[in-house]
This record gives structure tokens, C-alpha cells and sequence, in this order.
């Protein structure tokens, strides 16, 4: 017989399979490509987790070393939320005579198993305190740990970015200003984990006072599209954290080099970039053939469609290699080559499907050969 | 008996209902209203799987949301998204699990649905899925029954069973539909979800009444 933590549990592996499903061209290819790589993502997570452990760390370190952790694991949290809490099903999860404390010890044991290593590790390390004496000294990484759990549970239950935390964050990280204001990193870390917990009562009441974006009067193809991305974001969320590890990752080594790729390596970035981007497409595609009929019907040809998809791409490529450029002192040149790169991709995923990485693999060596 | 106390839906900026107080004591009820007015809507709240914006809902003194009351209470709904990923007996198997029932073998060979029993709820036609959501709704004899347009897409021997089953059943019964077996049968009390929403605005108003 089947219990009700057993069948949440076969719900949640499907539907995070289904969503996983969507991504599988890219992920095949990236596991291919990136092999190396992936160790080297597990490798930043932890080398990350011994900078927020070491209390000599100044307050801006820690603030953004946490910040991009507490992200990482709200993101990883994020787009599997909808198969946390029963997919498709949630209504009929709600039929069911369950107890609420039964229903949220099994949200509880389905967010610990999607949060995985970023939620749990910081507890696992906890257990190696075992006296008063050490738990003093290390309470900002216990707080931190408290942190980590107190955003699984806000990503959960509520619906809106932790924004004021996020802007929180983000200024002790950059405004020195700000950042000296804190006497000690345990003041820091008790600060962070209050304003998390007052976001989290504080967006239930604003959750009440929600607006109907119903009002919204959707008259181009962009704004369906939009508007399916926004109610359907996993795959969207996954792609951007993707982005988010591999830029991290470059700014990481370049960090640890003490120095700017050179041309050559901007290029190959450009390429995954762009390759990330572009099979955004796969969607597209997806969407274009659910809705064919629909679309017909309301006379938005393909072609019109397909050019409202370029321009995003490029838009999307542009801000990031814009990003790139600031942040981590790539070449101005990048602001042509990303967006190239997406748009081959992109229009590769039309034409030729599975082999979406061949052209712009071709097009990569091509440069780089050009400037070798 | 099924009561609601002051119960306010709003989506966003618009209400669907304001102040609604129902107290359902007959046995039989038709909901009938133009679609989209939020009939559905209603019965998700009545069955306590879709928060109201105010007010509450109790059967019998307790709260909808309670685990006992719960089992008191059945939906069948198109709403209500069924697990794709079981096969139709495996579903109906875990759901009297949870509903601690016997295997509904007479409401499935009522409803013709046996031949259906090893297929993916994801392979079902849509009459058939209705037919599963019906099964699951009535495979623990609620106390209160709560139906959203229970025979469409059923075929017309199954429907029969239907109509009688639910016309013989010892409980209340409130149903949403604009078909004639249901709004021309003496047997439902007729509750015109416009009636409904203009009670309710009455009420805020401070003249009106409670239906029952």
C-alpha cells in the first residue's frame, strides 16, 4: 500500500523529471562539455562555505559569500517548489483527510531532499561543535545555518522574491560604509536572519493585498509568452541559475588568478553563454507547437513570433555580456560576440534540432583561431 | 449541516462573492449561475481546498480544515488535477487508504469505469477522468458531497447511474450545473449564484437575510 509521504514523493520525482525533461538537450551537452567543470562548481560551493566559516573574514566578504549561498539554495529550492508541494496535484493533496502537521512534516522532508547539499551541509558541519565553548565562537556560522533553513522555508510558502534581504545583503557586501557599521560578524548574521524573518510575516500581509494581474490586457505574442514564463518559471529559474554558476565560477578563478581571461577563454565563455541563452528556443519551440492552433486563430504568424524570440535573446545576451564587461573586465568586443552566439544557437535549435551546438562551436573556433 | 459564515472571495481587486451566509440543510442543492461567475470557486471553498479571502465554513460545528472534517467531506471537481504518474486503480486503492473505506466496487461498475482500472490517469479520455474524480469523490460516502457539473462527458448509462445514486444518497448534496436533471428536478432546491451575491451585498447593505 501506498502512503501519503510515499506518493508526494513518486509526485514530486515526476514532476521534477517533467521540468528537468525540458532542459534535457542542454543538459546533456553542458554534462559533456562541462565534465570538468561540475566537480570544480561542488569544489566553489565548498571552498565558499570555508570563507563563511572562518570568523577573520571581514563583514563585506562574508556578506556576499552568504549572499550568493543563501541564493544558490533559494534558487535550487525555487524551481522545484511546484513539485515540492504536489506539482499538478495539489488540490487533490488537499481532498485528502491528511493531519497538517503529517502534510508539513512531508513539505518538510520533500524541501530538505530538493535543498540537498546547500541546505543541509551547514547543519551537517554543526555537529561537529561539541561544546559551549566552540558553538560561542562559531554563532555567526550557526546563525548562518539557521539562515539557510529560514530561506527553504520562505521560498515555500511564500511568493515574492526576498527582495529587502536581497538589497540588505547586497549593500553590506558592497558599501564599506555599511559594512563597518557591524561590530562583529555574529551582529551581521543575527541582523540577516531578522530581516529575513520580518520579510517572511511582512509579504503574508502584502500576499492579502495582492493585485489581480488579470488587469493586464495582453495584445502581442511577448506578453503570452511573458505571462507563461512567469507562471511556469522553473525551467526559466534552472537556465538563470546555470548562468549564475558559471559567471561565478569565471569571476572565482579569475579572483583566484589574479587576472582577466584572456581573449581566447572570453570567446569560449561567450559561447556557453551564449549556448545557455539561446536554447531558451527549445521553449519557444515547445510553446509554438502546444499553441498552434491558438496562435493561428489569433493571426500571430511565426514569423512574427520568431522575431519577438530574437530580440529577447538578444536583449538577454546583451545585458549579460554588458555584465561581463563591468563586472569581470571582459573586452568590449564581448557586447557582439554573446549575443551572436545566442542568436546562432537559437536559430540552430530550429534548424537543426538536437545538434543546436554544432554551428556556434564552429563559429567560436573560428574566432579564436582569428585572433591566435 | 454545512454553514458559511460571512465568506468573502475576492481575486485580486474583484470580489467573486461578499458576505455569503448559507446555512445547507436540506439534503439536495443545485448552484446554477453563468460560467465563470464562480460556482466552482464556491465549492473549492466549501470543501476547504482553496482559502477564502474572509470568513468560514463549518460542517456540523467544526471547521472545514480539520483532518476529521475533512473525511467528511467529497469533491469532484475538473479543478481538482488528479496524479498523472498512477494508474487509475492505484489511485482509487490509496485514496480509500486515506479515507481508511472499502474498494468502491459498486460505484465502479456503475459508472462502467472497470475496463479503465489499469490505464494511466494520464492515457484517460476526459469522460473517463470525470468518472474517476466522481469514483474518488463518492468512494468514502462523505457526509457532505460536493459536485461540479457531475455529468458532463459522461456517457448516457453511466449518467443514469449517476443521477440515481446521487438523488438516493444519505447526505447533502450540493451540485453545480445548468443541466436540466439538476435545475427542472424538484428534488434541488435552486440556489442562483446571483441570489447568492446579491444576499451577500444585502447583508453589507444591513438588510439581509440568512438563506437556508
Amino acid at each position: 500500500m501506498m502512503s501519503y509521504l510515499s506518493l508526494r514523493f513518486r509526485v514530486y520525482q515526476h514532476s521534477v523529471k517533467t521540468t528537468v525533461a525540458a532542459l534535457a538537450e542542454l543538459l546533456t551537452f553542458l554534462m559533456m562539455v562541462l565534465y570538468l567543470a561540475i566537480p570544480a562548481i561542488v569544489f566553489t560551493a565548498l571552498v565558499s562555505l570555508s570563507i563563511i566559516e572562518d570568523i577573520r573574514e571581514p563583514v563585506s566578504t562574508q556578506a556576499l559569500y552568504q549572499g550568493l549561498y543563501l541564493a544558490v539554495t533559494y534558487l535550487l529550492v525555487r524551481i522545484q517548489k511546484r513539485a515540492i508541494l504536489g506539482g499538478d496535484s495539489q488540490l487533490y493533496f488537499a481532498t485528502l483527510p491528511t493531519s497538517k502537521l503529517v502534510s508539513s512534516l512531508t513539505t518538510t522532508i520533500l524541501t530538505a531532499i530538493a535543498g540537498n547539499l546547500p541546505l543541509l551541509v551547514p547543519l551537517f558541519l554543526l555537529t561537529y561543535v561539541n561544546s559551549t565553548e566552540q558553538l560561542i565562537q562559531h554563532a555567526h556560522f550557526a546563525l548562518f545555518g539557521v539562515t539557510t533553513l529560514v530561506t527553504a522555508a520562505y521560498c515555500i510558502s511564500r511568493k515574492r522574491l526576498p527582495v529587502v534581504t536581497g538589497v540588505f545583503v547586497l549593500a553590506v557586501a558592497l558599501v564599506n560604509e555599511i559594512s563597518s557599521f557591524f561590530p562583529s560578524l555574529v551582529a551581521f548574521n543575527t541582523c540577516l536572519l531578522l530581516v529575513l524573518i520580518a520579510e517572511y510575516f511582512a509579504q503574508k500581509t502584502l500576499e492579502h493585498k495582492e493585485c489581480s494581474s488579470l488587469k493586464l490586457r495582453t495584445k502581442a505574442y511577448w506578453q503570452l509568452r511573458a505571462m507563461y514564463m512567469s507562471r511556469t518559471p522553473a525551467t526559466m529559474i534552472m537556465r538563470l541559475t546555470l548562468l549564475c554558476i558559471f559567471v561565478a565560477l569565471i569571476a572565482f578563478m579569475q579572483t583566484r588568478l589574479s587576472q582577466v581571461a584572456s581573449i581566447e577563454i572570453q570567446l569560449i565563455c561567450c559561447y556557453v553563454i551564449g549556448l545557455l541563452i539561446g536554447s531558451q528556443q527549445f521553449e519557444h519551440q515547445t510553446f509554438k507547437q502546444k499553441y498552434h492552433y491558438f496562435l493561428a486563430l489569433e493571426h500571430i504568424s511565426l514569423r512574427r513570433c520568431l522575431i519577438q524570440e530574437t530580440v529577447f535573446t538578444l536583449v538577454v545576451a546583451l545585458i549579460l555580456s554588458y555584465v561581463m564587461i563591468v563586472g569581470l573586465d571582459f573586452e568590449p568586443s564581448m557586447l557582439f560576440y554573446a549575443p551572436l552566439m545566442a542568436l546562432t544557437t537559437a536559430l540552430s535549435v530550429i534548424w537543426i534540432n538536437k545538434s543546436f551546438f554544432i554551428p556556434s562551436a564552429f563559429l567560436t573556433l573560428a574566432f579564436v583561431t582569428l585572433h591566435l | 449541516m454545512l454553514v458559511t459564515q460571512n465568506l468573502i472571495k475576492n481575486y485580486g481587486a474583484k470580489p467573486v462573492f461578499a458576505n455569503l451566509n448559507v446555512s445547507f440543510k436540506r439534503k439536495h442543492y443545485c448552484i446554477s449561475g453563468v460560467n465563470g461567475c464562480g460556482k466552482t470557486t464556491l465549492l473549492t471553498i466549501l470543501a476547504g481546498i482553496e482559502p477564502a479571502t474572509a470568513g468560514k465554513v463549518t460542517l456540523n460545528n467544526a471547521s472545514i480544515h480539520s483532518a476529521i472534517t475533512r473525511k467528511k467531506i467529497g469533491i469532484s471537481s475538473d479543478r481538482i488535477v488528479l496524479p498523472e504518474l498512477l494508474t487509475a486503480e492505484q489511485l482509487i486503492r490509496f485514496h480509500c487508504q486515506q479515507h481508511h473505506c472499502a474498494y468502491p466496487t459498486e460505484i465502479i461498475n456503475g459508472l462502467f469505469f472497470d475496463i479503465q482500472l489499469p490505464n494511466l490517469v494520464s492515457a484517460l479520455s476526459l469522460g473517463s477522468l470525470k468518472k474517476l474524480s466522481l469514483i474518488l469523490a463518492l468512494a468514502h460516502r462523505p457526509e457532505c458531497l460536493l459536485l461540479d457539473e457531475p455529468t458532463t462527458g459522461l456517457d448516457s448509462s453511466s449518467r443514469e447511474w449517476l443521477l440515481t445514486h446521487i438523488a438516493n444518497y444519505r447526505g447533502i448534496v450540493i451540485v453545480t450545473s445548468h443541466e436540466a436533471d439538476f435545475t427542472d428536478n424538484p428534488l434541488y432546491l435552486q440556489l442562483p449564484f446571483a441570489q447568492l451575491q446579491e444576499q451577500g451585498e444585502k447583508k453589507e447593505e444591513g438588510k439581509g437575510e440568512k438563506v437556508q
